[in-house]
């Protein structure tokens, strides 16, 4: 069956360019887990301290960059 | 403000009202994409395993971020600061995280049709005794989280001024009748309902609220003046030099454990395809947002002055939120803000018990009391199994003091990341023995529970189960940094499992036999072995055909 041999084209580990991409992923932890980065007042948005907006604002640049992994390790589109 | 606020008529009946559209959806569900029977565990227990991108979002986001999560956070912020937001980047990492392990997961899970995580353990490493160990260790994590939603539920019923035990035992008992009946598909409806209700609610609430109070200049400045005034040195709006260490270790520690849960793994392999775990590992940081707005309720209470609800003589943090609405909103809103947090406990509880009840079937009563058990007995004794676990959930909020499930959820959490070496680690290597597994488990078990047991908490004034952060100076360092206990755990559990793991390949003690295949990892639905279950009988119908 040709479906049959066109699915197994996109089983197995993805390649070597492909799991370049996922270290992108990296960059979330990098921007969040140090707090000495963000652990400021100043300066303040709408009053309220960089530390919390800060923080917040690595939810949108996370989702982005985990579309973009995503986006990119995508095998074999149909 | 009197302790004991008469009960308000229009709020109780918006709850009751909103109450009762959610139990009604929970029996209905039952019907919902219906298949052929829900006697068997891949329909009951996993809905089919045929949720897509959508049901998905809503199932594991009403798993994840549940009503503990609602009303503790923004607790922990209105108790201690900035500490207590550690919350927004544990869920920021989490995810791509999960980006990368859950869909091997799903792949090897589907390929051999795997409903737990102990089943995935049992082929992998072809040993009985480490399954076990991942069944028990997730079912004890388990059944504090699932009594900590009654504490969520409690500190609602508190603000509205209903006492006593028997709201509690109806909540949970109609929650117990249509999970038994509908399994998940209960909660995966009912999660449409929570979080609809509860994004509506934050967004209401961090609008209107610091409109109230003078806005955010204000509400900063008034928690300023609150952790100023306290003698803790932890505590503050911004981090002490001590807690920086002790803040992101908790974050990442909390992220790497909440995929070891079960009922995260349940929400998981109910998705349809790779793609659709993927997608929402890309989607679900909107909860975040929510989570984040949520936590700075607790500031707002500060400056709205609010003041914990005193039960026999000890202030209950968890009832600032829900005083906070009761306060701010007008009465019908604020009954559908408690709605939206009681609804929220139902469907993590309902997730959570058919997690644990799916562990209970498949990795004890199926391996070692009916080993010939049929797909209909095996639903039957998760379904009696959801019942047991939620009765025990109730029974042990109602005898036991709140705070003990509280400090049962602490131990759960350093617990439940014992097991990563089994579950992440093997999703990726055989290279560990499974005695060699099993030695950091129980080692680093006991390092856990030891440091748990010697944490004082200054605050309170709890000698032990103090909190997550173990003092380094314990380990003769000279500094006040703290680590989160968990993590030091974890280190220890992957330091012996290493090291035993060379001592038995040295010693050329055999590795049980692997019943799975690298390519098993990888695999998408529709391809070779990956069958995709019927979602309608009409479906059914054609593929027969």
């Amino acid at each position: 069956m040709s479906s049959q041999r066109f699915t197994r084209e996109r089983s197995g580990p993805p390649g070597p360019r492909e799991a370049r991409w996922t270290w992108l992923l990296l960059i979330p932890l990098i921007g969040t887990l140090i707090p000495p980065i963000y652990n400021t007042r100043d300066p303040e948005l709408f009053g309220v301290p960089f530390f919390y907006w800060y923080q917040m604002v690595w939810i949108p640049v996370s989702v982005l960059v985990t579309v973009i992994v995503y986006q990119a390790t995508k095998r074999g589109r149909r | 403000m009197t302790v004991f606020a008469a009960v308000n008529g229009v709020e109780l009946a918006v709850f009751i009202f909103l109450f009762g559209l959610v139990t009604v959806l929970g029996f209905v569900a039952a019907r919902w994409r219906r298949a052929k029977t829900l006697d068997d565990l891949d329909e009951w227990g996993l809905g089919g395993r045929n949720f897509g991108s959508w049901i998905t979002w809503f199932l594991v986001g009403g798993d994840l971020y549940t009503a503990y999560t609602f009303v503790a956070v923004p607790a922990l912020l209105f108790g201690v600061g900035a500490l207590g937001f550690f919350a927004v980047p544990y869920t920021i990492i989490v995810y791509p995280m999960v980006f990368l392990v859950a869909p091997r997961l799903w792949s090897v899970s589907h390929r051999h049709g795997y409903v737990t995580p102990a089943d995935f353990i049992r082929g992998r490493f072809g040993s009985g005794s480490l399954a076990l160990m991942v069944a028990i260790t997730g079912i004890v994590a388990t059944m504090p989280y699932i009594a900590l939603q009654l504490v969520g539920i409690e500190a609602v019923l508190k603000a509205m001024g209903i006492l006593g035990e028997w709201p509690i035992i109806i909540a949970f008992g109609v929650l117990a009748a249509y999970t038994y009946q509908s399994g998940l598909r209960a909660p995966a409806l009912i999660a449409f309902v929570k979080d609809s209700l509860i994004y509506l609610v934050v967004i209401v609430a961090v609008i209107y609220i610091p409109t109230q109070l003078g806005g955010f200049d204000d509400i900063f400045a008034a928690a300023d003046k609150k952790f100023s005034g306290s003698e803790a040195p932890t505590d503050g709006v911004l981090l002490g030099n001590a807690a920086v260490l002790g803040y992101s270790t908790l974050a990442f520690g909390s992220a790497l454990a909440l995929f070891l849960y079960p009922h995260s793994v349940t929400g998981v392999l109910a998705a349809r395809s790779r793609d659709t775990i993927k997608r929402n590992m890309a989607a679900l940081p909107a909860y975040s947002i929510v989570l984040g707005l949520l936590a700075l309720l607790g500031y707002m209470a500060i400056a709205a002055g609010i003041e914990p609800i005193v039960t026999d003589g000890k202030p209950d943090p968890n009832t600032i939120v829900p005083l906070l609405f009761d306060n701010m909103f007008p009465d019908w809103f604020a009954g559908i803000a408690f709605a939206a947090i009681a609804i929220g406990a139902l469907v993590p509880a309902a997730i959570m018990s058919i997690a644990a009840a799916n562990l209970w079937t498949r990795n004890i009563y199926k391996e070692y009391l009916n080993r010939d058990a049929t797909p209909a007995q095996e639903a039957r004794s998760s379904k009696l199994a959801s019942l047991v676990v939620k009765a025990g959930a109730v029974i042990v909020i109602l005898l036991l003091d709140p705070q003990f499930s509280i400090d049962l959820q602490l131990i759960g959490g350093v617990i439940i990341l014992q097991t990563l070496p089994a579950i992440v680690l093997g999703l990726y290597t055989r290279f560990f023995h499974a005695w060699g597994i099993l030695a950091g488990w129980a080692v680093g078990l006991a390092a856990g529970m030891y440091m748990l047991y010697d944490t004082p908490n200054a605050t309170t004034g709890k000698e032990h189960f103090g909190g997550p952060q173990y003092a380094l100076s314990n380990f003769g360092f000279d500094t006040k940094t703290t680590l989160y206990t968990g993590l030091i755990a974890l280190l220890i559990n992957l330091v012996v499992s290493t090291a035993v793991t060379f001592a038995l390949r040295a010693a050329k003690r055999p590795y049980g036999p692997d019943a799975t295949d690298p390519s098993d990892y990888t695999v998408e639905a529709g391809e070779p072995g990956v069958e995709p279950l019927p979602a309608t009988p009409e479906e059914e119908a054609a593929r027969t055909s």
